[in-house]
């Protein structure tokens, strides 16, 4: 039922227009809105590779977890009248919560894992938010952009139905709204990143240090977001820094148009990956880099979603068959 | 009929959420306009703080300037040099990017940062006193009570436990904040470390042993 609906909308836009042939269309776009999902496949990926980055971020603050959470930590706490504002999302910053992290931290990591086995997607969806908001917001100021774009797609997946059955018969309501706000939550997924990129892209034409391709190089003179090798590199070959500076520039500019060119996408977003994977390894934001790499997943086509989400059951398969084997040469090792 | 109207709703509903907050998440990020001024308060009502969001990512200008918090001990009667508590988990963090010291830094930064504000907010706003030695007692107090100086001297106390490892417990502490600005591109070669560094030295004190807050 869903394929002939596309096909007759991609007709369409080779016949001579008409209004009939407008409605037309509308009110297909409005049917294939409610009645399929888009691509079912990107945003099971796009969910699963969220919550996989959460998981890694909380892992990385593990090892020293009570510098950053417990009351003894040197986190500030968020003013008061803004901890009242919304006190159910800021529980780890009222004191008698504060040394209950672990419970959090715990119930995070429980939850993500059920987060990408898709078990009880809603429910598990909402309580995942829930508890990153609160251990997030106890420490505010280590947060940066990546943490920012992870928290909206963490509310835009309480609307996201990740389950596989993407041909089930949306005759009754609920369902239809359903499959139209997991189609609208995923585009909302790909506005965001579009947003975030014309936001900075056009904040930064305005700047004197971008215009005159410097910009590169005076990030890589402050401590935090250097290292010795790139700071000399860029002293040493000016090229570099202004390379750098103005394809991080004209980047920022052009993806918010061309990444809806389907051609040009995949071009566009390996380039946005290289530039990333510099700010994670040379800037040292490790988890920003990576959390921008992962918001790009929301760009990917059905094919490769598909293909990626295969990747875990071949490598189960291959290990299952090498354990297989293990105990096979052992058991005919001890019969010998 | 009932089927259509169904339909109708079950598209329509959506589509008019996603529009509202479509157009409001663009009126909170675009740059101050009219459109923007009439609508702000509605807006901020609407997004913040679930879809707070601000991506000036090193934008206009990237960061120009490190501040930090450096502090020197009393020992024996000897002032011993100044030292920079950041510096060893800077280190840690240049070996390997993928552990928690990268947002150590961060909250590390954030001390220096937030006294540095409150430093100047003290020398903005203290006056009343015609005596220069009485206004600047009056703002050394006033900044010894803030917050923020307390913070610090706790992060500083417990790196001087770290370092003198509970052998020594120094006299008198004092602060220092450093705003260091870095070499200027024309001067990138040249061999001086900074194009330009100003330091503020806060007041001295007597060292107490760190205590947990809640003691």
């Amino acid at each position: 039922m869903h394929k002939p609906l596309k096909c007759q909308w991609k007709n369409l836009k080779n016949q001579p227009f008409h209004m009939n042939n407008l409605q037309f269309a509308i009110n297909n776009k409005l049917l294939s809105l409610t009645t399929e999902r888009w691509n079912p496949s990107v945003a099971r990926l796009l969910r699963k590779a969220v919550y996989c980055w959460c998981l890694v971020n909380t892992l990385i603050l593990l090892p020293d977890a009570a510098e950053f959470w417990s009351s003894s930590a040197l986190t500030p706490t968020m003013p008061p009248e803004v901890i009242q504002q919304q006190v159910w999302s800021h529980l780890l910053s009222l004191p008698q919560f504060q040394n209950l992290y672990g419970y959090f931290i715990a119930a995070q990591i429980v939850l993500l894992i059920a987060g990408m086995a898709c078990i009880f997607p809603r429910i598990v969806s909402i309580l995942i938010y829930f508890v990153t908001i609160n251990i997030d917001n106890r420490v505010y100021v280590i947060l940066d952009g990546g943490n920012n774009l992870i928290h909206l797609f963490l509310l835009y997946f309480i609307l996201i139905d990740p389950s596989k059955n993407t041909g089930r018969p949306a005759s009754n309501f609920l369902s239809r709204m359903s499959n139209a706000f997991t189609n609208l939550s995923l585009l909302m997924c790909q506005l965001q990143v579009v947003m975030m990129y014309l936001i900075s892209g056009l904040s930064k034409v305005g700047g004197e240090l971008w215009q005159n391709g410097t910009a590169l190089y005076y990030t890589l003179q402050v401590d935090e977001y250097t290292h010795p090798f790139a700071k000399d590199l860029v002293s040493r070959y000016p090229i570099l820094t202004v390379l750098g500076s103005y394809t991080t520039l004209l980047y920022q500019v052009m993806f918010p148009w061309l990444v809806w060119n389907k051609k040009v996408r995949p071009w566009l977003l390996s380039i946005g990956s290289c530039i990333h994977l510099q700010i994670s390894l040379v800037m040292g934001l490790f988890m920003f880099g990576f959390a921008i790499a992962v918001a790009y997943l929301s760009f990917s086509n059905e094919k490769f979603a598909e293909k990626v989400l295969r990747v875990p059951g071949h490598i189960i398969r291959f290990l299952n068959l090498q354990f297989l084997r293990f105990t096979r040469t052992a058991t005919s090792a001890e019969t010998l | 009929m009932k089927h259509s109207l169904q339909l109708m709703l079950a598209a329509c509903l959506p589509l008019f959420l996603f529009g509202i907050h479509t157009i409001s998440t663009v009126l909170y990020n675009i740059p101050e306009n009219p459109i923007t001024r009439e609508y702000m308060p509605v807006v901020n009502w609407y997004m913040e703080p679930q879809f707070s969001q601000n991506w000036h990512l090193f934008a206009p200008e990237p960061a120009t300037r490190m501040v930090k918090l450096w502090y020197r001990v009393k020992v024996n009667d000897k002032w011993q040099h100044w030292q920079d508590p950041m510096q060893p988990v800077l280190e840690k963090h240049r070996q390997n990017r993928a552990t928690y010291h990268a947002k150590l830094l961060y909250i590390h930064g954030n001390i220096a940062k937030d006294l540095i504000i409150r430093q100047s907010y003290i020398l903005e706003h203290s006056s009343g006193k015609a005596d220069s030695t009485a206004l600047q007692m009056q703002q050394n107090e006033s900044l010894k009570a803030s917050p923020e100086y307390q913070l610090a001297i706790r992060f500083v106390s417990r790196d001087i436990e770290k370092v003198y490892k509970h052998t020594i417990y120094p006299d008198s502490l004092q602060l220092m904040l450093a705003e260091l600005y870095p070499k200027q591109f024309s001067e990138r070669l040249s061999a001086r470390p900074f194009s330009y560094a100003q330091t503020i030295e806060m007041p001295m004190e007597k060292f107490k042993k760190p205590a947990l807050p809640h003691e």
